[in-house]
């Protein structure tokens, strides 16, 4: 073997060995990260670049991170501020220009649930939840979803304490209120 | 853990709520192989050339020279400094009211092309007025028309592709011509099984070795299993009557949907063919002495309309589905189907050959509404999807500096027409198979809304597995 194919060949099983550490990566925290991502944004699609966006930028300045534990909660807040960011646009876009946003996801849902009144209410709270701001959302997903306690989903979202309890009084009232409209 | 949302009993039930959506987002999103695929390759840049850079130091001056000999190379080429090529894409429509809605379909590709992803650092295209075709003649869709626009895009090999044509029909002629001239042809709408399958689709094409056509709009014998699967499953209905849109042949949308309504355990309690006047009436009394549950229509619009006029109570209230056909407008539209049946339409439900329940769906429409103030038709998202396929194969296409136009167009139809290759689109993710077709096979059903005296989006199922 001459010396630049061996330096081709170390070239390949790097790659490898770096495909390897991406996917074990991905794997470690993708599934959340979807999965959070599509409770603060219009879409999969916007969910997806918001968590793409996350991981692309963790990975590039992993080095930065002075406590390994705390990767998780380092990668939600990426995420969620960009999530965050990607659904305010889409909702003012969306909301000017389109009569009705949800109307697939509530049809979708209501085919499904199609028994009585206790789907009718969980359609419901669905459409309330998705009108609330993407802001609310968040901290409604990282409090009441991700379990994260008020301390620390103000860290998260980068606002101050009060205004995260402020937030979820705000969102709590919000869905109450449209509860007893929707399924008055 | 405290809590500080202070009600259990709503929290328990947004906690489900919240479950339900995360879940529907990850089953639509991408997977953690795809996620991986698309961090490697945005990601592999930056630490690869960390390792490269190793590389070289250790082969030293001979990577260098080959280095210095590369860019020598390109220079002389001229690929550095070489501006994008002018591509032009066509489009081949039914235009100036001969069929519904074409205009759009012809104002959405032009807003794809518009985005960024038309064009980059090695080519740039265009749709000039010269590119757009109108295949209709006198009014109605025409084979030989649509055969002589494809021998005019044939002839400038700058027309990389062609978005059209909207008539199976006018396909059937104009892909001889495509096929043998090796550009690619993409079709939001055309339905027709014969178009890619069987002995029909053999005999169009005399390079059978050089595919170069596909449709994004499912075929007529899945969007007639569609439409039997949502007489049976969403609406419960076990008889039918049916209606055919001509001769009752194999490939009359009437004939396939009983094929697969009763295979699917339905029973048809009677059938017509409605070609006069008399026929109409006629059929009406028909359906009222058979009380079917639903009744099937596979043919036009004004014919169903005409149909819907002469039923009386109870059969007014009979689900009736119908296909693409019946989605010709709004009630405001002189002669649509919804302006003949007026109120009458108030179960009428028509089932069309593509996914809408994708989330590119809304955004497409959102996009459209801001750039023109009106809504799209139903197929100009189908056109939008074609142009998405065809602006990302290119984007994908790596040709050398010195490649002309013509290397593109080929490049073009040989990426666009491979199997398989995934495209996210405003119809959701799709690709195509080895006949052009596209998978997963679709269908979405509309139904008629009262309050806005239009159609409306209600369900779409998928027919096939997909990418």
């Amino acid at each position: 073997m001459t010396g630049s194919r061996a330096a081709a060949s170390d070239v390949r099983a790097a790659g490898v060995a770096f495909e390897a550490e991406i996917a074990a990566f991905v794997d470690a925290h993708y599934p959340r990260l979807i999965r959070l991502a599509g409770l603060i944004c219009r879409d999969a699609i916007d969910s997806e670049d918001a968590v793409q966006a996350g991981l692309e930028r963790a990975w590039r300045h992993r080095q930065d991170l002075l406590d390994p534990a705390s990767l998780a909660a380092w990668l939600d807040r990426i995420v969620v501020r960009e999530a965050i960011r990607l659904g305010r646009d889409k909702r003012s876009l969306v909301a000017r220009f389109l009569r009705d946003p949800d109307d697939i996801e509530i049809a979708m849902s209501r085919r499904r649930d199609e028994a009585g009144s206790t789907a009718e209410t969980r359609v419901a709270l669905r459409r309330a939840f998705e009108a609330l701001p993407a802001a609310q959302r968040a901290v409604v997903a990282l409090h009441l979803y991700l379990g994260y306690s008020v301390q620390e989903t103000a860290e998260i979202v980068g606002a101050p304490l009060e205004t995260v309890r402020s937030r979820l009084r705000l969102a709590r009232r919000q869905l109450q209120f449209q509860l007893a409209e929707d399924v008055r | 853990m405290s809590r500080a949302f202070g009600d259990e009993l709503l929290e328990v039930r947004l906690r489900a709520v919240m479950e339900e959506r995360a879940e529907e987002v990850a089953s639509r999103a991408w997977t953690s192989q795809e996620m991986t695929a698309e961090l490697v390759a945005r990601l592999g840049g930056a630490d690869r050339a960390a390792l490269r850079r190793r590389q070289l130091l250790r082969v030293g001056l001979l990577a260098g020279v080959l280095v210095l000999l590369f860019l020598a190379i390109a220079l002389l080429a001229g690929g550095p400094t070489r501006a994008p090529l002018a591509l032009r894409l066509a489009v081949d429509l039914p235009l100036g009211g001969a069929e519904p809605g074409t205009d759009t379909v012809l104002n959405a590709i032009q807003l794809a092309v518009r985005t960024p992803a038309g064009g980059g650092p090695l080519f740039s295209i265009e749709i000039p007025p010269d590119g757009v075709f109108n295949d209709a003649v006198a009014g109605s869709p025409d084979g030989a028309r649509g055969a002589d626009n494809m021998r005019v895009v044939a002839g400038d090999a700058r027309n990389v592709a062609v978005i059209g044509p909207y008539n199976s029909p006018v396909a059937a002629a104009e892909i001889p011509v495509t096929n043998a001239a090796g550009v690619l042809e993409c079709s939001p709408s055309n339905t027709a099984p014969g178009l890619t399958i069987g002995q029909a689709a053999a005999a169009l094409r005399s390079r059978p070795d050089r595919p170069n056509y596909v449709r994004v709009a499912t075929t007529d014998d899945m969007l007639a299993e569609g439409a039997a699967r949502f007489v049976l499953g969403s609406l419960g209905k076990r008889t039918a009557y049916v209606i055919y849109a001509g001769g009752a042949g194999p490939e009359d949308p009437g004939t396939l949907f009983i094929q697969h309504f009763e295979g699917l355990g339905g029973t048809v309690l009677g059938d017509a063919r409605l070609s006069t006047a008399d026929d109409v009436a006629r059929i009406a009394a028909e359906i009222e002495a058979l009380r079917p549950e639903a009744i099937f229509d596979g043919g036009k619009g004004d014919g169903a309309g005409r149909l819907l006029d002469l039923l009386s109570p109870p059969a007014l209230t009979l689900p009736f589905v119908g296909l693409d056909s019946l989605l010709d407008g709004p009630r405001s539209e002189p002669g649509s189907f919804l302006n003949l049946a007026g109120e009458r339409a108030a179960h009428a439900f028509a089932v069309f050959p593509a996914n809408l329940a994708s989330d590119g769906w809304p955004a497409f429409v959102a996009h459209y509404r801001t750039a023109f103030q009106a809504p799209p038709a139903p197929y100009a998202v189908a056109g939008y999807a074609c142009a998405e396929v065809i602006l990302a194969a290119l984007q994908q296409l790596t040709l050398p500096p010195s490649a002309g136009p013509a290397d593109w167009r080929e490049a073009l139809r040989a990426a666009v027409t491979t199997p398989g290759t995934v495209y996210t689109t405003a119809l959701g993710r799709l690709s195509f198979d080895a006949n052009g077709d596209v998978r997963p096979a679709s269908i979405s059903v509309y139904e008629y809304d009262g309050s806005s005296e239009d159609w409306t989006f209600r369900e779409a199922s998928q027919l096939t597995a997909g990418p």
